[in-house]
């Protein structure tokens, strides 16, 4: 059993790691000439982009702290897989621009460890339907899951602390649920990343002194998958994360097929004078930024928007699992 | 002003929430049974499939427009 104190030393591991950390991370970022301009500042600037990796070493050690009263080595191992496993591909492409086609397939390998542990159960509750049995095609929604949630939180780390603030309420949701379900393990584990993240964004919030990178934003949406999964709170995830899915879902759909957002002709947001105005051109990308930025933003107001957003959907997430699962057998 | 556009988009996640739950509960009330094999029929089994790929489908599409008219119609409508 993970017990709170189990559940507590992590979520304290997983903060002070990635507190100690970040500056490391920082130097690792410049010593290899891993920086990426904030586009959306007045005069752009260089920032380290590798934070991700302190949320990712802080965030394991923390895990580690949770499960380890569990004594269940499949489930560690599952999100130890899974989550290296994104970080790694994220890593990748923080030096190298993936093909869009191949990032999705091999986002998805992230989520191999899940299905080869067995530690899922293919039995999703949907809202008043109840309980469904998938037998067979629920390790394909599993690795279609890792593929889609990993993307949309990679997809919305588009300014200063909008990846964190946007995580955290989904993570809280899911907390929420855990606890209610007694499911001790991924409580635990949603706690220690919104620690972990909270102390990330004392650094990534406006004006940003470091960045996620991709490194930060696909091991965020593994760890989150992975708790959907395992605690078998799919639908909750699926609504407490619409406003990631959804700018990933429009971006897809307006280019017209898996391609980079930044190869797009026609950029979604115009940044004048340090204000971001959304570009009104049919052809540009259909973004929640864009759709934020339609009557001119500051930056900081737009991630305070997006937040709110994010909070909004993490409240309908709990309405859904409250009112229409809980009780429908 | 921000806060109206805010709130503009907060509307439309709403709205996208209900088609959510309608279109999840629709598919798997169509799907489940064929998955679960519960429906005797080779035949109704395909119509079913094929009526939740539509769902599916339509869903999708549905949801683009919305966010299309939501982008040009309610939130840029001044400019």
């Amino acid at each position: 059993m993970t017990s709170l104190t189990a559940i507590a030393t992590g979520v304290l591991i997983g903060a002070a790691l990635t507190a100690a950390l970040l500056p490391v991370s920082k130097q690792i970022s410049r010593r290899l000439g891993c920086t990426g301009l904030d586009a959306h500042k007045e005069k752009p600037y260089p920032v380290p982009k590798l934070g991700g990796l302190a949320v990712a070493a802080g965030s394991i050690a923390g895990f580690m702290a949770v499960l380890q009263g569990q004594q269940n080595v499949p489930l560690a191992a599952a999100l130890l897989g899974c989550c290296l496993t994104a970080a790694a591909i994220g890593l990748l492409e923080d030096f190298r621009e993936l093909n869009p086609v191949l990032k999705p397939a091999l986002i998805a390998l992230a989520g191999v460890p899940v299905v080869v542990a067995g530690v899922y159960t293919p039995n999703p509750q949907i809202p008043f339907v109840g309980t469904t049995r998938l037998t067979i095609i629920y390790p394909l929604l599993v690795l279609a899951g890792f593929a889609v949630v990993c993307n949309a939180v990679n997809s919305i780390d588009v300014l200063n602390g909008s990846m964190a603030y946007t995580s955290i309420p989904p993570l809280l949701a899911l907390a929420t649920v855990a606890y209610v379900e007694g499911k001790a393990a991924v409580l635990g584990i949603s706690l220690v990343l919104t620690a972990s993240l909270a102390v990330f964004l004392t650094q990534n919030k406006y004006p940003a002194r470091v960045f996620a990178g991709n490194v930060g934003s696909l091991f965020v949406g593994a760890t989150i998958t992975y708790v959907a999964v395992v605690g078998r709170m799919e639908v909750v995830a699926i609504v407490a994360m619409m406003p990631q899915i959804m700018n990933e879902f429009h971006i897809i759909y307006s280019l017209r097929g898996l391609k980079s957002a930044k190869t797009a002709v026609v950029r979604p947001v115009i940044v004048e004078g340090g204000v971001l105005r959304a570009n009104l051109e049919k052809r540009a990308p259909l973004t929640l930024l864009r759709m934020f930025s339609v009557e001119g933003v500051s930056e900081k107001t737009a991630v305070n928007s997006m937040a709110v957003l994010s909070i909004y959907s993490s409240i309908l997430s709990l309405v859904t699992y409250f009112f229409f699962m809980r009780g429908v057998v | 002003m921000i806060m109206r556009i805010t709130l503009y988009v907060i509307v439309l996640v709403t709205v996208v929430w209900v088609l959510f739950l309608a279109a999840s509960a629709t598919i798997s009330f169509l799907v489940l049974p064929v998955i679960n094999n519960e429906v005797s029929s080779a035949a109704v089994s395909i119509v079913r499939v094929i009526l939740g790929v539509a769902v599916f489908g339509l869903w999708v599409y549905v949801w683009q427009r919305i966010a299309e008219l939501w982008l040009y119609r309610v939130l840029a409508r001044r400019r």
